[in-house]
């Protein structure tokens, strides 16, 4: 196991919460994106009550990604604009898994 | 501490936003009240006589849709209203309905559903007394309409067939009886409340309200960020 520099370990735990919320968030999106909303919209419709779960806990569980994102990227210094492109994030499908890839390299720049 | 012209026009600019996105926040929670009122059941009022809320030759009030109404006239002609979708019924079942015009006194006139056509046409004369609930006229066509028929159930499509003064919307009649008290049974429909479809699910609105108002506290750190940021690392931080 490496060992973290005092910066690293400074960011280790906001980064740990964010990288979880980031997949998280993710995978809601795309069950928002590419089940919710097509059985809403476009076909199988009459399947869109078995689906209305995933745009609830998506709802509900957002807030605490934004601050987890938030949190890391006061964290790691981070611009405001970035802060809200991470926040932002969370809304598209893959972006978030970009966000966490991205912090991921910025956190292993560090050592 | 002295600030910068620069930071009350950030400050004005997240107050702006922040403003905006409360009122976001606030929209979703009238919509969630919308979707939770569309939900609720409402009790019926008493029975009240048509003529008490609603005249002839002008719209119907919003509040007396709904209501269950009592009417009385004699019919004096008979339509079909073919491929209507049955009120209150969540499947694809459509059916021809009997639509009568009923004459009230005072060369007045309303549209009255009977019920489900029949293959014989029912011969009903004299004096009728009708309870029902009344509904606003419909506006989409529901068939291409051939002779005696109505594409809608709608009393515009009748008054050039006729010199009454019509009432606007239509009775869906739950019972009829003669003047002597005797009922006339024919196949009727159901008439349940109509409810205004308000889109959405009561909990994803009440989400969205979260949401909005913590973008609006965020967006009111934005001028306190640097700062928060000089606080996380000990120093001053450039921007």
């Amino acid at each position: 196991m490496s060992t973290l520099n005092p910066r690293q370990a400074a960011l280790n735990g906001a980064m740990i919460r964010f990288r979880v919320m980031a997949i998280y968030c993710g995978v809601m999106s795309l069950l928002l994106w590419f089940v919710n909303v097509p059985t809403h919209y476009l076909i199988f419709k009459s399947t869109h009550h078995y689906f209305t779960w995933i745009a609830l806990v998506h709802g509900f569980t957002y807030p605490i990604y934004v601050l987890a994102a938030f949190h890391y990227c006061l964290k790691a210094r981070k611009s405001f604009a970035s802060t809200i492109i991470f926040i932002l994030a969370g809304t598209l499908p893959i972006a978030s898994f970009i966000a966490e890839r991205r912090a991921i390299k910025e956190f292993k720049a560090l050592a | 501490m002295k600030r910068s012209k620069s930071f009350f026009a950030q400050l004005l600019v997240a107050l702006l936003l922040s403003l905006t996105f409360i009122g976001l926040g606030n929209w979703q929670l009238n919509r969630a009240r919308d979707v939770k009122a569309s939900n609720q059941v409402i009790a019926d009022a008493p029975r009240i006589s048509l003529e008490i809320i609603a005249d002839a030759n002008s719209n119907l009030a919003p509040d007396a849709i709904n209501k269950l109404v009592s009417v009385s006239g004699k019919y004096v002609k008979t339509f079909t209203a073919p491929q209507q979708k049955l009120p209150g019924d969540k499947s694809s079942n459509k059916a021809n309905l009997e639509v009568r015009l009923l004459e009230l006194s005072g060369a007045r006139g309303v549209l009255v559903v009977r019920g489900v056509e029949s293959l014989e046409s029912q011969e009903i004369t004299g004096e009728i007394k009708i309870k029902g609930r009344l509904y606003p006229r419909q506006t989409a066509d529901s068939a291409k309409a051939g002779e005696g028929e109505l594409s809608r159930i709608d009393p515009a499509l009748v008054v050039g067939q006729t010199k009454l003064s019509l009432f606007d919307g239509y009775v869906v009649a739950t019972s009829e009886a003669t003047k002597l008290g005797e009922e006339i049974l024919t196949t009727r429909i159901a008439a349940p409340q109509l409810k205004s479809k308000v889109p959405g699910n009561y909990w994803q609105h009440i989400s969205y309200v979260f949401i909005w108002w913590l973008m609006a506290l965020i967006v009111l750190l934005a001028p306190f960020y640097n700062s928060m940021k000089e606080r996380q690392s000990g120093g001053k931080v450039a921007l």
